[in-house]
């Protein structure tokens, strides 16, 4: 075939054919993924208005998270922290060993300004779980009974998937069988690990309390 | 006119009930088990692949001409992909509840049955406007389905309908994929049977009409020849 040949048949008409349409459709999914951006404070305020019926301030305080503690935990990895006006702080986490990888969750953390005291609202951010096909069987009752489980004591260690029978300690919540409650379980762990690991530094170190109050 | 109409009436009626997606073609069963849990997921579901089926059957059809048969199968799915996403984008700005409650299972509209298959059995070969009526007729049969049989699994799992509690007892099993399973298979089952009555009355019917009018065909011949013959007389 020569090349004359091959730019008048039909396979150099195909390939014309599917790259224009790929080309088209790039193109308008640009266009689109501008239109319809939801920037992160969008995302931020959505959270918050899950999390709280009501209009609260959030302090985004993720750059001010003291080096001494660790953000990138076993079986969790904080991405963004918050402190609410009425005294939670709010940690946006990912759980690890989810079905898909990781859970991100938002989770309020109640506490008396030296150690985690409650569990508040936990919510799982269904756009960056898009691995996690399971989380929509999770219903609201499921992540209600972390704050009920947290008060009546009932804790588990987690990160393992069958392990739901012992009782290792306190402070955790429970697994379950569940793979993508596993990574929610690891999240909300996570997040009362975080939480204490921080409010242990502020004790320990009254000028970064101080900085904070301020 | 008559004519035009028919058409359209036939293709709006096999997309709804004669060749309903989910009863009798069994297409997209995926996220008709996953989603049917809820009432107002499903609901979701069946409207965004209303949307989606009924651009895409428009897309293809006025492509049709253009795009060879050897590629038709990666372009369409390529036009189909990015529907899906222009839908996720806009959902995830304009009604995330609906976009958290689909999850996964709205990028997976991408290689629904329903979709591809409406596609290359109709969209190629019929005109602009009759895909547009098909993927509509095609896309609310969905919708229908799929919401109905998540009011069902609702009501029976969690003894409530679109979110509002109607009776404390609660079938667990019925929130899950598998008491799904059995209600769409009973579903199915139903709607077979009411296809079968309604056509084996409408075949009675025409069969009585038919017989009436030979008998009366009969009755006119008989007395034209009685006329004839006292002529003759």
């Amino acid at each position: 075939m020569t090349a004359k040949q091959f730019f008048h048949g039909k396979a150099f008409k195909c390939i014309i054919v599917i790259l224009i349409i790929v080309l088209v459709c790039g193109i308008f999914l640009a266009f689109c993924d501008s239109l319809f951006a939801v920037s992160d404070e969008e995302r931020t305020s959505r959270a918050m208005s899950k999390l709280y019926d009501e209009e609260v301030t959030a302090h985004n305080i993720t750059d001010d998270i003291p080096d001494e503690v660790e953000t990138e935990m076993t079986y969790s990895t904080v991405k963004a922290f918050y402190s609410v006006e009425n005294g939670d702080y709010v940690v946006q986490i990912a759980g690890k060993q989810g079905y898909g990888g990781s859970v991100t969750c938002w989770v309020v953390v109640q506490d008396d300004g030296t150690k985690v005291t409650g569990i508040g609202t936990v919510i799982a951010q269904s756009s960056e779980n898009t691995g996690e096909s399971f989380l929509s069987n999770l219903g609201d009752e499921d992540f209600e009974r972390f704050s009920v489980d947290y008060e009546d004591g009932i804790v588990y260690d987690y990160g393992f998937a069958n392990d739901t029978s012992t009782t290792h300690g306190e402070g955790y919540v429970s697994t379950g069988a569940s793979k993508s409650y596993r990574g929610v379980c690891n999240a909300v762990n996570g997040a009362i690990d975080f939480v204490n690991s921080y409010l242990e530094y502020l004790a320990a170190s009254p000028v970064a309390s101080e900085e904070v109050a301020a | 006119m008559n004519t035009t109409a028919a058409k359209y009436r036939k293709i709006t009626l096999d997309g709804l009930i004669f060749n309903n997606p989910t009863f009798m073609l069994v297409l997209g069963t995926c996220p008709t088990l996953g989603l049917i849990s809820s009432a107002f997921n499903a609901m979701g579901m069946g409207l965004t692949v209303v949307v989606i089926l009924t651009l895409s059957n428009i897309i293809i059809s006025a492509l049709r001409k253009l795009i060879p048969n050897d590629v038709r199968i990666p372009a369409y799915i390529v036009i189909i992909a990015t529907l899906v996403t222009f839908a996720r984008f806009f959902l995830d700005k304009y009604v995330p509840s609906l976009y958290e409650a689909l999850g996964g299972f709205l990028a997976l509209i991408v290689v629904n049955c329903i979709i591809l298959g409406r596609a290359e059995a109709f969209a190629s070969k019929h005109t602009v406007a009759e895909s547009a009526v098909d993927g509509l007729a095609t896309g609310f049969g969905f919708a229908f389905a799929l919401t109905i049989m998540g009011i069902i699994c609702e009501f029976l799992g969690k003894g409530s309908i679109f979110g509002a509690t109607i009776w404390n007892f609660k079938m667990s099993m019925f929130a899950t994929p598998a008491g799904s399973f059995i209600v769409y298979g009973l579903c199915i089952a139903a709607f077979t049977a009411i296809m079968d009555a309604v056509t084996r009355h409408s075949k009675e019917k025409k069969s009585r009409e038919r017989r009436m009018h030979m008998l009366t065909d009969e009755l006119v011949n008989r007395e034209e020849t009685v006329a004839s013959s006292l002529e003759v007389k």
